[in-house]
């Protein structure tokens, strides 16, 4: 077993504690309780019809975000707090290694929390009410791909900021960010400065969306968005590289936080 | 210990990878982008409608404007509404860029937003603007304006000349801007110019468009007590209607240019007026002289 195996089974075995996994377990149900009251509450005959992927993507674009904020607090920092990470590197372990499973351990628990707190309410709230549902396979994949990958540059920012700022500093300035470029920037410009060229191109590069704005380009039927999924890619590389940068620069036997 | 955990190895794949990524993205932000949609050059669309009859549609590019970017891109490369837009008008990009591109855009079409695609008629006076929510919306919103009578309707000289062609008299609606017509409430009118097509011609007037200034001063000139200002017909009609907000007025006149009565519009739907009794009245007397001209 290679030494990133190791590390991400350990992580994925210190993260699905018994204590996770029935928490998760009640927010789904309830999740699912509240589906099916709305297939219920629903006016059929006010509305008839609705695109599963839209419902899909409207659901994940507030699932991916909240699971990242709420999972990945103080990821690398509260490793260093409990000396970990100093009991880690004391073996041949790279510290690029460890990155990266705590990298991947984080993509497998966004894997989990959109299948269950996304695609199974929403497929509850399609097949038990009245109103009837488009479903295009292929788009819902694209849809789940895209949301995912979104995850992942949240991730890989939580990540960066957390090996350089103490306890869950790294997700306090990222929900900052977010709401900053869904409610204010995006509203001041729309709404106030939308000619000013130079917010233009602030607001295009505030806050890294080009899985977002793939996402709707598919949704609306567009071309193959290209441009966006290279602004998404080129977003989550950088973030990545600052993470693996910045971790070898972490002194591994300071503990203040 | 530590220094042999630190390694730059991953690092230097991802900056390779982001450097690739951002350099081809920042290629594609660059280029203009107009999708499935066959734009043409303003001019040339002009010369087009004027053969075809056609509207002409006008999408303004700006790279730096926020709203058009990615709402533009789902718009027109959507085949649906590509083919609906090359089949049914005429399609112009006009780039508001730069400021030299804004004060042309402004001089051509007497407008100071370039945030939303807008409808010329065929003579290419401004006729509406159109707002993108999505595509379904936006198809919807697209196939109300062009089956809207009025953007079919001839300009004042040509609804002349077809006046004194079929012996039909023309009745002139004038308006400051076209927005006044598309508002649904004007849904009676709609319905009478259908009703009434074989028996009159229709022609519209836009006060603050360009294209229809002179014609506004020419009438104002020729008829005694006809005054436009700010799109307002200042006549007795006017006065009679002094307590409610003018908003269209009705010039109906027979194929000679003789002005045979007028009325305005205001209150849509209010049930205060009845435009099919004015317009029969009017266009009626217009009717009456032509038969009597042409014996």
């Amino acid at each position: 077993m290679s030494s990133f195996s190791i590390l991400l089974k350990t992580e994925l075995i210190k993260r699905w504690r018994l204590k996770t996994i029935v928490i998760l377990a009640v927010i789904t149900v309830v999740l699912i309780a509240i589906a099916w009251i709305l297939t219920r509450a629903i006016d059929s005959d006010k509305l008839s019809y609705m695109s599963y992927n839209s419902l899909l993507d409207a659901i994940l674009s507030l699932v991916v975000p909240f699971w990242v904020l709420l999972t990945t607090g103080g990821m690398i920092r509260f490793d260093i707090k409990d000396h970990w990470l100093r009991t880690l590197l004391s073996r041949p372990v790279k510290r690029e290694i460890y990155i990266s499973s705590k990298f991947a351990e984080s993509l497998i628990g966004l894997a989990i929390g959109i299948i269950l707190l996304g695609l199974v309410p929403t497929f509850v709230f399609s097949f038990l009410g009245k109103v009837s549902f488009e479903f295009e396979i292929g788009t819902m994949l694209i849809v789940i791909l895209n949301r995912f990958l979104d995850g992942a540059i949240y991730i890989a920012i939580s990540l960066w900021l957390s090996c350089w700022l103490p306890s869950y500093i790294n997700v306090i300035i990222l929900a900052g960010w977010m709401f900053l470029e869904k409610f204010v920037i995006q509203f001041v410009l729309t709404l106030l400065l939308f000619t000013n060229k130079f917010l233009g191109v602030v607001a295009d590069f505030f806050f890294p969306t080009g899985f977002d704005d793939a996402t709707k380009i598919i949704l609306s039927k567009g071309a193959f968005p290209l441009e966006e999924y290279l602004w998404g890619f080129a977003t989550l590389f950088f973030f990545l590289g600052l993470a693996y940068f910045f971790i070898n620069k972490i002194k591994i036997d300071s503990s203040a936080d | 210990m530590e220094n042999s955990t630190v390694s730059l190895k991953y690092f230097k794949i991802t900056a390779l990878a982001f450097a690739i990524c951002f350099v081809l993205a920042a290629v594609f932000y660059l280029m203009p982008y107009s999708g499935k949609v066959k734009f043409i050059d303003f001019n040339e669309a002009k010369k087009k409608a004027a053969e075809t009859n056609k509207p002409v549609y006008v999408s303004f590019y700006a790279r730096w404007n926020v709203l058009s970017k990615t709402t533009y891109k789902s718009l027109y490369s959507n085949d649906t509404l590509a083919d609906f837009l090359n089949r049914n008008t005429i399609p112009v990009i006009f780039a508001v860029d730069d400021e030299n591109g804004e004060n042309l855009a402004q001089e051509t079409f007497g407008i100071d937003q370039f945030t939303q695609p807008i409808i010329l008629d065929k003579y290419g006076r401004f006729f509406t603007g159109l707002y993108y929510a999505d595509v379904n919306s936006f198809m919807n919103e697209l196939t109300f304006v062009l089956n809207d009578p009025f953007l079919k309707m001839n300009d004042f000289n040509d609804g002349i000349e077809k006046a004194k062609e079929s012996v039909k008299p023309l009745v002139l609606f004038v308006a400051e801007s076209p927005q006044v017509l598309v508002d649904p409430s004007v849904k009676e009118i709609s319905n009478l110019i259908g009703e009434r097509q074989n028996v009159y011609n229709f022609a519209t007037m836009y006060l603050f468009s360009p294209h229809d200034k002179s014609y506004a001063d020419e009438i104002a000139n020729r008829f005694t007590g006809i005054h436009f200002e700010n799109g307002r017909l200042d006549n007795k009609a006017l006065r009679q209607h002094s307590n409610s907000p003018l908003k269209l007025s009705v010039l109906v006149f027979d194929g000679s240019k003789n002005l045979m009565g007028d009325f305005v519009i205001n209150d849509f739907g209010s049930g205060k007026y009845s435009l099919k009794d004015s317009l029969d009245k009017y266009a009626g007397m217009a009717v009456i002289d032509n038969r009597a001209g042409t014996k």
